[in-house]
């Protein structure tokens, strides 16, 4: 997985979360981190799918529970 | 990338860190247009709370309600709306609890104190019946469909207006991108679309008839974009959003060309250039014949541009001409060129020589009336409007693609010449802007002030405001800027509430003159408790200044309250940056000041004493009010 990918993932996550860009990981899901409620989640899909161009399916936004796996459901279907 | 900013964000961390704010806001105006994606609009918005205390924008607060997922709707929309020079504010209702939120008094809803309230519905929330099957129109099932609709709606203005004067928006109802029957359902005079047709004409029907309430074409903001590309049934199916994230910013825009005008700010002129931007060409040096203008592209492209302009002249914007070019070359073309559609009576004002810019700019603003920040201004040279966003960043600057062929739309998109009502004032704008010119010149002609006021011949009639006159004044207190008393802003229900209230009174002022007719430009609310009367608000357009008419209304409000009862008249000046031309009304016309608050000064007016009102006006009463 192309680090890119991680670290625009994280900037995305921090922007809609509005939480430091540093404060967010790999491992940040909305279990670690109060600020990444419902409301949050529904921006995060929807700018990933801007910056990225990309639609998602119902089962790739199930799948997006942390920074990792959102980054896997990118790289996934790019290839 | 760093640190999740990108090259494009840094000038604007620049800018406000070299406490530039002016230029910050224009250049997160400019990144969010180059780009409306939620990330932008988060960090503008982020951006926008640090500078805010620094730049004066108006404010308006908006409550969205709804039947399903807007929450990416609100950081798009509020940007959109800084990047047109609006403070938005929003809040948002629950889930399909509209109908209990407007009926709570101390809810949340009313809480909030919208100015205006939207009520963000769907066909498939609201009307299923009509976004699953197909209805006949005309059939029973049909009448009782267009019978609930109509009713609920109806209730859902009457609660609102019992707890609240905000604006009311409705959106109408969008088909489904495939009727159910296909294209057989076109091939019937009764089918799902026309059963949906026949819905949204009484939602207009409705707005039509209860003020303040407006509509907003859903259904057209759909098919702007294309409506197979809006609907997103995974995030519809997972998440409650039924549109795809990059219809989302285009509903964000279509959403502020209903709330600039509803916050009044919108530009009251347009400022164009000559050569490629009205005409293809350099009339000084191509000559009239050499111009590209006309059937064949690009001359048609610069033909549609000024269909385009003069779309705007006939919805009241006022046009005036900013050209570096040698004024006879200029004015030939405009009165000769065969295939010109602006021809010299359209334009206001004129500005054709080689200053710079920004300074004719703000000439022309004088000239006109109005205020710089009430002007647009539009070139195909990006030079000349990096310029202007430098030197007078107050004006709003238009940028046109390099290709001609896309003119017209950059123009049509800009929604700062929106209106969501036309007064017959809008309507005679332009000719009033002609006989303005012939008054300057009656004005240099004649001896002295007064000859020149007897000269004109001004006429005025005072009456109450009516129900057919309330669009207009509640425009006049939200529109007037310089000769504004008290500068308080009414909605058309809050005008009506007021002239309704016990001891109350809304004056309306029309005007004219021999060269022509000004409409109704002054208002006037008083109140009386006892034998004090209070002058709540008094204006006048800035159309009918400097011909002492004020005088006349003042006296006539004078001698009104004095015939009702009253022995003391109170009045406010309430300094705001830019009714100074108002400051003196009060103290030189022996009004007496009695007290200071926060630089806000009172005044008061012995009613025992007579007010003259200048013999050159001929001022007549309208219905029950006498005149002295």
């Amino acid at each position: 997985m192309p680090d890119s990918v991680l670290d625009r993932v994280r900037g995305i996550v921090a922007e809609m979360t509005m939480l430091p860009f540093e404060s967010i990981t790999a491992r940040s899901s909305p279990e670690l981190h109060p600020e990444w409620d419902s409301l949050a989640q529904v921006n995060i899909v929807v700018s990933l799918e801007q910056e990225f161009g990309r639609q998602f399916s119902p089962d790739q936004i199930e799948r997006m529970v942390n920074v990792e796996k959102i980054a896997e459901v990118l790289t996934a279907q790019a290839h | 990338m760093k640190n999740g900013v990108t090259t494009d964000r840094e000038p604007i961390l620049d800018a406000i860190e070299s406490r530039d704010y002016s230029l910050a806001h224009q250049l997160m105006s400019a990144l969010y247009r180059s780009s409306r994606t939620l990330s932008n609009a988060q960090f503008v918005l982020k951006q926008f709370e640090r500078i805010k205390p620094n730049i004066d924008l108006p404010c308006l607060r908006a409550a969205i309600l709804r039947t399903y997922t807007v929450e990416p709707l609100v950081p798009l929309l509020r940007a959109e709306a800084v990047s047109h020079s609006l403070d938005l504010a929003v809040q948002v209702g629950g889930f399909n609890t509209y109908a209990q939120e407007v009926r709570d008094p101390a809810g949340g809803l009313y809480r909030f104190e919208p100015e205006v309230i939207w009520l963000a519905t769907q066909t498939r929330d609201v009307l299923p019946e009509l976004w699953n099957d197909s209805v006949e129109v005309g059939s029973s099932a049909f009448d009782s469909l267009l019978d609930r609709t109509r009713s609920e709606l109806q209730a859902f203005i009457d609660a609102v207006r019992s707890h609240s004067q905000a604006h009311v928006v409705l959106n109408t109802f969008d088909p489904p991108p495939f009727p159910r029957a296909g294209v057989l359902d076109s091939q019937q005079s009764a089918g799902q679309v026309e059963a949906l047709r026949t819905i949204n004409r009484e939602i207009v029907r409705i707005c039509s008839e209860n003020a303040g309430v407006y509509v907003f074409d859903y259904d057209g903001a759909i098919a702007r974009f294309g409506r197979l590309r809006w609907y997103d049934e995974a995030k519809w199916l997972s998440i409650r959003l039924p549109l795809r994230a990059d219809a989302l910013p285009h509903l964000a825009a279509e959403y502020t060309r209903i709330l600039l005008p509803l916050a009044g700010r919108i530009c009251k002129a347009l400022v164009v250039d000559l050569d490629n931007t009205l005409w293809g060409g350099i009339i000084g040096e191509d000559g009239l014949n050499g111009i590209k203008l006309g059937e064949d592209y690009p001359g048609n492209a610069f033909l549609e541009f000024q269909r385009a302009v003069l779309e705007l002249y006939q919805r009241g914007v006022i046009l005036a001409v900013c050209s570096k070019n040698n004024p006879q070359d200029a004015l030939e073309m405009l009165s000769e060129h065969p295939a010109m559609l602006l021809r010299p009576h359209h334009f206001a004002a004129n500005r054709i020589n080689w200053n710079n810019k920004a300074q004719n700019l703000r000439e022309i603003a004088v000239e006109l009336n109005i205020d710089s920040s009430a002007l647009a201004f539009v070139d195909d040279d990006p030079k000349e409007r990096g310029e202007i966003r430098a030197l007078a960043p107050e004006v709003y600057v238009i940028d046109l693609p390099s290709d001609p062929a896309g003119y017209a739309t950059a123009l049509r998109e800009a929604p700062v010449f929106e209106r969501l009502a036309i007064s017959a004032e809008d309507k005679v704008r332009a000719s009033h802007y002609q006989a303005e010119r012939k008054r300057v010149a009656l004005k240099t002609s004649a001896l002295s002030l007064e000859d020149y006021y007897r000269s004109l011949n001004i006429r005025v009639t005072i009456g109450a405001v009516r129900a057919e006159t309330l669009g207009r004044v509640a425009q006049l207190t939200q529109k007037t800027n310089q000769f504004n008393l008290t500068t308080k802003r009414y909605s058309e229900q809050k005008i009506a509430e007021l002239a309704s209230r016990e001891g109350w009174k809304v004056y309306t002022l029309s005007a004219a003159d021999r060269l022509g007719d000004y409409g109704l430009v002054g208002i006037a609310i008083s109140s009386q408790t006892g034998e004090v009367c209070e002058i709540d608000s008094f204006l006048l357009s800035c159309r009918a200044m400097g011909r002492t008419i004020e005088t006349a209304f003042l006296a006539h409000i004078v001698a009104d309250c004095a015939q009702r009862g009253a022995r003391l008249l109170q009045a406010w000046f309430v300094p705001t940056v830019r009714n100074a031309p108002a400051r003196d009304f009060y103290p030189s016309r022996q009004f007496r000041l009695v007290r200071e608050e926060n630089s806000r000064l009172l005044f008061e007016y012995d009613l025992s004493r007579k007010m003259e009102s200048p013999s050159w006006i001929e001022c007549r009463s309208e219905g029950a009010i006498s005149h002295a």
